[in-house]
């Protein structure tokens, strides 16, 4: 028995092929055995502490570039090839997926479609979900199945694939993503501008929103009185330029211009509160809002060894704000004893009855990640 | 077993038969794509697809397949709630003649269906008395003139019985009527420099109800180097009648107005009734079947002329006065879709010193008018007419600006109805306006 | 009677003026947008008109008390037969809820009831600089329910998606009669992005009552080129190099020299007749980066070397340049007076060979075959022409029509790109997905619509929806691993 960050690991199988899944999920839905999909292994410190014994998988055998045609901007890679690769093959062609990817990133693609993911480029270029074309996976009952295809159009048949995005392995087991690919920008800049309050940080941001919609990415992070906004331009040099002067005419000289968008920390063990939706004040937490077209991120991180009364202060602030702008919320990483009675899916979702019916479906011995999700 | 037939026999679709049955080529143009569908008032105003142009070539269709009886009384429905405004020619991708296929179904109605008898006496009373001679059409409104100053019209307005009569539509929308027609074969215009000449088209209603908008036209031609008269012998264009399905009357006038315009000599024949105008270049199609008169017709359309198409082949005579005004347009039916003209009153408007166009929102859906149809379906041309009033309102114009009396005469009920004061004016009398009116000079008026 | 009760029921939520209950009133309902023959329609047993969510889940109730299913329904511009009854039912019509409700211009988000015409919600936002970016072909008709349930696609969504991308959230009547909202953010916090499911479901999840829509700012600068090949190799390579140069162009798309002849001969478009295709490149963005981008352009082509090129900022000139393609389906009508349009997607890099198998399969059929199509991404438009009068016509095309479809399967595509399944394209799906996928599909549909109730018979082929094929998957594995309990 290996524990792997709180969640109890009893084996663990390595997987061979997509057939050799669909046999262990069957079987396991068959023994009622939970099941708990390992790609990285990044994001194992989300989700509810639970008791379950789980069957691990390991699938870093399903790993490899299967169809990549840089012509077609497509490409198509199997669920645990990782995060570096995936990286390297597109940008030896000169292309890149609209997501940014730190090049010590030990994530799968399927990880990465899986968690739905999205960074700051959200605002300007939307999630995976705008780029994945298709997929194959293993439901829970072991079916093995595919849904789109390898063209950048497709409405043949339902939209599997699009609803696997995000839905955290509750569903189905990814062996492999379609891809759109993007062609990588020319230029890609970020200019930063400082404030001392919250609210003339957001001020700006509410400037850069009306004035610049060009910008791929906008973002506030800081803590106290320090705040630092941010907004990216990708595209040509000229363009670029332009950018800047009218930038520098409306605001001031930037305090900092980057060629590289500055990654946000890793929260891999810090409790960090990621929510949707606007938020009018820090409540004296560390904070990062990263504005999205009609969804805004927060986040919230608490140091180590935060008090217990800390991070349920920090909960019930989270819990105003989101609730206030009808967000959601939910908790990354963070003490599993304290996480257990913290509701760190956010609030109740009405849609329940219907997202219950589909795991139902796609999961009827409800082994996939048993005990950790909201479903 | 020879009743059981017998119900059966009754029950069988009535198919189209006779003169004038709409045409299968024209029909099977349709692909039923849809494409139609949002440019159709009647649509855009109840949602229903029944009530859509791809809805009623889809009946016409049933019809003629034996699907669907021509009396069937929601077919009957179908082809008279459509205002026959043709916007859905102007959008089709494959090129429907819708306009020619509803008329001949109207054409199928009125000689297949009965009609209760006071349906019949309504129709010729509205239809038949007035339109079919443009002087009882005058005497009818002076008739009216007399009425309105009487008090009389407060009194039956409030005792209703001209909405017994269904009338009372067409009393209010009556303009207070000033001045006398026009006399064709005396009014002339004689221009500084003359151009070409040109021959105005009087119309009923136009000469009637707007005879100061016929005046106008003849300076505003003059101004632009027309000679320009009204030629003797011509009437009714007879839009009314083709519209309703009465083809053989609608074909006496337009040997009537042939025959008159030869007369008359070369020169294009202007009209302002936009309504008119597209009747008038529909002759060729109407008598394309008559060996007298078909290429007669033919030549007799290829002249007419819409008075915004004439004035805008080149730039306008500059106008000599400005008018400090915001105005917006409103496009008839009958100029946009059936005419296609849409450019060239707006051209116009520019040339305008000091005059400002701003476009209101859906300009080209129609106001409900539609020839008589605010006189028999009050209820949906009151809905059309209120949702052309708010667009109109929202500009912010002063004034709104169409040309067709029609139009003229059911966007001022409608604005009133809305509690606008926005005058609505011709096009022509704006540019009237612009060259100084009647007082101006550069031209002569030459009474003969 | 049992319908004169049904009919009763329907007025009562609705009014006597949302219902349609008789022949001609209905029969109308029977049409869209797809080639007479290749769909089987049935005559509803009503048609209704609601006015707000509360009619439809009213309806939808009703409908269920009855046992009768339902077909949601828009401006009914559909290629498909997708919202056209197959087994009688009601349809509810949702073209009565019209009105943009909100817009949020800072987040530039718009809820809308589904029967907003999509162009009329870019000209309601245009004052804003705002538009709503999928532009399907039919989009100053169709309605973005519509949009919504057929994932409709257009010209310029190689850089901005098509609708699917542009959806954030909706509001649906499940086939319970429940309403719920979906939320597309659940993505990635735990729930499911259940909006991602209807989006492109064609009406059989649940019905839409209310979409949280993104709009796009309008470019600053928009450039349009047109530039003519001697070949259609020559055409599809400067695709290739376009792409290849790192920029992503609002639209490509190409028209063949049967389509360039159409156009001229109907519209006068100024393109050259002899030229064997014409590329059309719209850039868009900021006006450095544009001005740059189609010097690029402007090279690439001359490089290959293009027979004519033209290029313009000026609306009324691009409009005139785009006349030609915005007409070319209208212009058809010079060549036949039908056409089949078909909707299969290759992988781009198959276009040329995808091109050359389309024409060898018209010819052998003897029927004429236009292509005009989006070849940003592949997106291919065979336009099958032929005249439906002459007898087994339709049969022909259906024909070439299963053949084209095989073709592209064959080079890695798929069947239908923007037009969506329907009842037309349903029998085609074993083409290009196993049992299993189909399988998974329609327990997707189980999940949401157990009793097969929300437009039946779409989508998937006939038999995947019955009880027997439902549980096979579960006895095969109960079989395989010993296990009957669940």
């Amino acid at each position: 028995m290996q524990s792997s960050r709180g969640l109890n690991v009893s084996e663990t199988v390595v997987i061979e092929s997509p057939a050799h899944l669909a046999d262990v999920l069957a079987d396991a839905t068959a023994h009622r055995i939970a099941i708990l999909p390992i790609g990285g292994g990044t994001c194992l410190s989300t989700g509810l502490p639970t008791n379950e014994h789980y069957r691990a998988l390991d699938l870093s055998q399903l790993s490899g570039i299967e169809n990549y045609i840089p012509t077609d901007m497509t490409a198509s890679f199997l669920a645990g090839t990782p995060l570096r690769t995936v990286r390297a093959a597109l940008a030896e062609n000169g292309q890149e997926l609209p997501i940014d990817l730190a090049s010590d990133d030990e994530g799968t693609i399927g990880g990465l479609v899986a968690t739905g993911y999205s960074g700051a480029r959200r605002y300007g270029q939307g999630t995976l979900k705008d780029v994945l074309i298709g997929c194959e996976y293993v439901r829970g009952d072991g079916l093995l199945a595919k849904a789109g295809g390898m063209t950048v159009k497709n409405v043949s048949g339902f939209e599997v694939s699009r609803l696997l995005h995000g839905s955290w392995g509750s569903l189905a087991v990814l062996t492999r993503v379609n891809l759109k690919v993007l062609p990588r920008p020319k230029a890609d800049r970020t200019f930063v501008w400082q404030d001392s309050t919250l609210a003339a940080a957001l001020d700006r941001q509410v400037r850069f929103l009306t004035s610049f919609p060009g910008c791929i990415a906008m973002e506030t992070t800081g803590c106290g009185d320090r705040w630092t906004t941010a907004i990216r331009f990708a595209g040509r040099e000229s363009a670029l330029q332009d950018y800047q002067l009218q930038l520098s005419n409306a605001e001031g000289t930037p305090d900092a211009v980057l060629d590289e968008w500055p990654l946000p920390p890793s929260t891999e063990d810090n409790p960090c509160l990621v929510a949707n939706n606007p938020v009018e004040q820090s409540r004296g937490f560390a904070l990062m809002l990263s504005t999205h077209q009609g969804v805004n991120a927060l986040s919230i991180s608490l140091p180590t060894g935060t008090v217990r009364a800390e991070l349920d202060s920090g909960l019930v602030a989270a819990r105003e704000i989101t609730t206030h702008a009808e967000g959601l919320w939910m908790i990354e990483g963070g003490d599993p004893d304290w996480k257990r009675d913290a509701a760190i899916w956010g609030p109740g979702r009405q849609d329940i009855a219907v997202a219950q019916a589909v795991k139902d479906q796609f999961d009827p011995g409800n082994i996939l990640n048993r005990g950790r999700l909201f479903i | 077993m020879a009743t059981i037939n017998l119900v059966e026999e009754l029950q069988k679709p009535v198919p189209f038969s006779g003169p004038d049955m709409p045409d299968d080529e024209l029909l099977r143009a349709c692909v039923h794509c849809g494409m139609c569908l949002p440019s159709c008032p009647t649509y855009r105003e109840t949602g229903d697809e029944a009530s859509s142009p791809r809805g009623r070539l889809w009946m016409m269709s049933a019809v003629a397949d034996g699907k669907l009886s021509l009396l069937d009384p929601d077919f009957d429905e179908q082809m008279y709630q459509c205002l026959n405004c043709r916007a859905c020619e102007a959008v089709c991708p494959s090129g429907v003649q819708y306009g020619p296929l509803v008329e001949a179904s109207r054409a199928q109605l009125e000689q297949h269906r009965p009609r209760p008898w006071w349906q019949q006496l309504l129709r010729q009373s509205v239809m038949s008395w007035p339109f079919d001679d443009v002087r009882r059409m005058r005497t009818g409104a002076r008739g009216l003139r007399l009425y309105q100053q009487s008090g009389l019209s407060r009194l039956l307005q409030r005792t209703g019985v001209l909405k017994l009569m269904r009338l009372e539509n067409l009393e209010r929308m009556l303009p207070p009527i000033e001045e006398s027609p026009l006399a064709p074969g005396k009014d002339t215009w004689v221009p500084k420099a003359k151009l070409a000449n040109a021959h105005v088209f009087n119309g009923c209603v136009m000469s009637s109800v707007f005879p100061d908008v016929n005046r106008a036209t003849g300076r505003v031609l003059a101004h632009n180097g027309y000679a320009t008269d009204v030629p003797v012998g011509q009437g009714c264009c007879g839009a009314i009648y083709s519209h309703t399905g009465m083809l053989d009357d609608a074909r006496v006038l337009a040997r009537k107005n042939i025959e008159a315009f030869e007369r008359a000599g070369d020169g294009a024949i202007v009209v302002n009734a936009a309504g008119c105008g597209s009747a008038l270049k529909e002759y060729d199609h109407l008598l394309k079947d008559d060996p007298r008169y078909a290429d007669r017709a033919k030549a007799f359309t290829a002249r007419v002329l819409d008075v915004n198409e004439l004035l805008d082949q080149q730039p306008l005579i500059p106008p000599t006065h400005a008018i400090n005004a915001r105005v917006t347009l409103q496009e008839p039916c009958h100029l946009v879709h059936a005419q296609r003209i849409s450019a060239q009153p707006r051209s116009l408007l520019r040339q305008v010193p000091g005059l400002e166009l701003v476009e209101m929102q859906e300009s080209s859906l129609c106001c409900g008018s539609a020839g008589i149809y605010n006189i028999t379906r009050p209820k949906m041309a009151d809905a059309l007419g209120d949702r052309k009033a708010r667009n109109a309102m929202a500009t912010g114009a002063e004034a709104v600006v169409t040309s067709n009396p029609g139009c003229q005469m059911q966007l001022r009920t409608s604005l009133i109805r809305n509690g606008s004061e926005q005058p609505v004016e011709h096009i022509v009398s704006i540019l009237d306006e612009a060259y100084g009116g009647r007082t101006a000079t550069g031209w002569a008026i030459d009474h003969q | 009677m049992s319908n004169r009760a049904l009919i009763d029921d329907l007025v009562r939520v609705c009014g006597p003026g949302g219902v349609r209950h008789r022949l001609a009133d209905l029969m109308v309902f029977e049409a869209d947008g797809s080639v007479d023959g290749a769909v089987k329609t049935t005559l509803p047993q009503a048609v209704v008109l609601p006015t707000s969510t509360e009619q439809v889940a009213g309806v939808v109730k009703i409908a269920r008390k009855h046992g009768v299913p339902v077909v949601a329904r828009g401006a009914g511009t559909g290629l498909s037969g997708g919202a056209v009854a197959i087994n009688s039912g009601v349809i509810i019509s949702l073209t009565r809820m019209n009105h943009v409700l909100e817009v949020n211009l800072l987040e530039r988000t718009a809820l809308v009831e589904p029967g907003v015409v999509n162009l009329d919600l870019s000209t309601h936002v245009k004052h804003q600089h705002l538009f709503f970016a999928p532009d399907p072909s039919s989009q100053k008709a169709s309605t973005i329910g519509g949009n919504i349930a057929e994932n409709a696609g257009g010209p310029h969504c190689l850089k901005y998606g098509v609708t699917t991308n542009h959806i954030l959230g909706v509001e649906v009547v499940l086939p319970s009669g429940d309403i719920a909202w979906f939320d597309s953010n659940q993505a990635g916090y735990g729930g499911l992005d259940l909006t991602a499911a209807i989006v492109g479901s064609e009406g059989m999840f649940g019905i839409v009552t209310k979409a949280l829509v993104k709009l796009t700012p309008i470019p600053q600068s928009i450039s349009v080129i047109l530039a003519a090949f001697a070949s259609m190799d020559d055409a599809a390579m400067a695709v290739t190099e376009i792409i290849a140069s790192g920029t992503m162009p609002a639209s490509l798309e190409i028209m063949d020299q049967l389509s360039i002849e159409a156009v001229e001969a109907a519209y006068h478009a100024g393109y050259p007749t002899d030229a064997a295709a014409v590329l059309l490149v719209e850039v868009d963005g900021h006006p450095l980066e544009v001005a740059e981008i189609s010097a690029d352009v402007e090279a690439l082509c001359r490089r290959i070397g293009t027979v004519q090129y033209r290029q313009s900022y000026d609306p009324v000139e691009q409009a005139a340049l785009w006349m030609g393609r915005k007409m070319s389906l209208a212009a058809m009508g010079r060549l036949a007076p039908n056409y089949y349009l078909q909707d299969a997607v290759v992988p781009r890099s198959k276009l040329v060979q995808t091109l050359d198998e389309v024409d060898r399969l018209g010819r052998a059929s003897g029927l004429p075959v236009a292509n005009v199509f989006h070849a940003g991404d592949g997106n291919l438009h065979p336009l099958i022409l032929f005249d439906r009068r002459e007898k087994g016509a339709v049969e022909r095309v259906l024909e070439l029509n299963h053949d084209l479809v095989v073709a592209c399967v064959e080079l890695g595509g798929t069947l239908s790109g923007e037009h969506g399944i329907g009842s037309e394209k349903r029998d085609h799906m074993p083409l290009i997905y196993t049992e299993s996928d189909l399988r998974a599909m329609a327990g997707l549909k189980r999940s949401f619509d157990p009793d097969d109730f929300f437009n039946p018979g779409k989508v998937l082929p006939a038999g995947l929806m019955c009880g027997e094929l439902k549980d096979l998957h579960m006895q095969r594995m109960a079989q395989k691993h010993g296990i009957v309990a669940f």
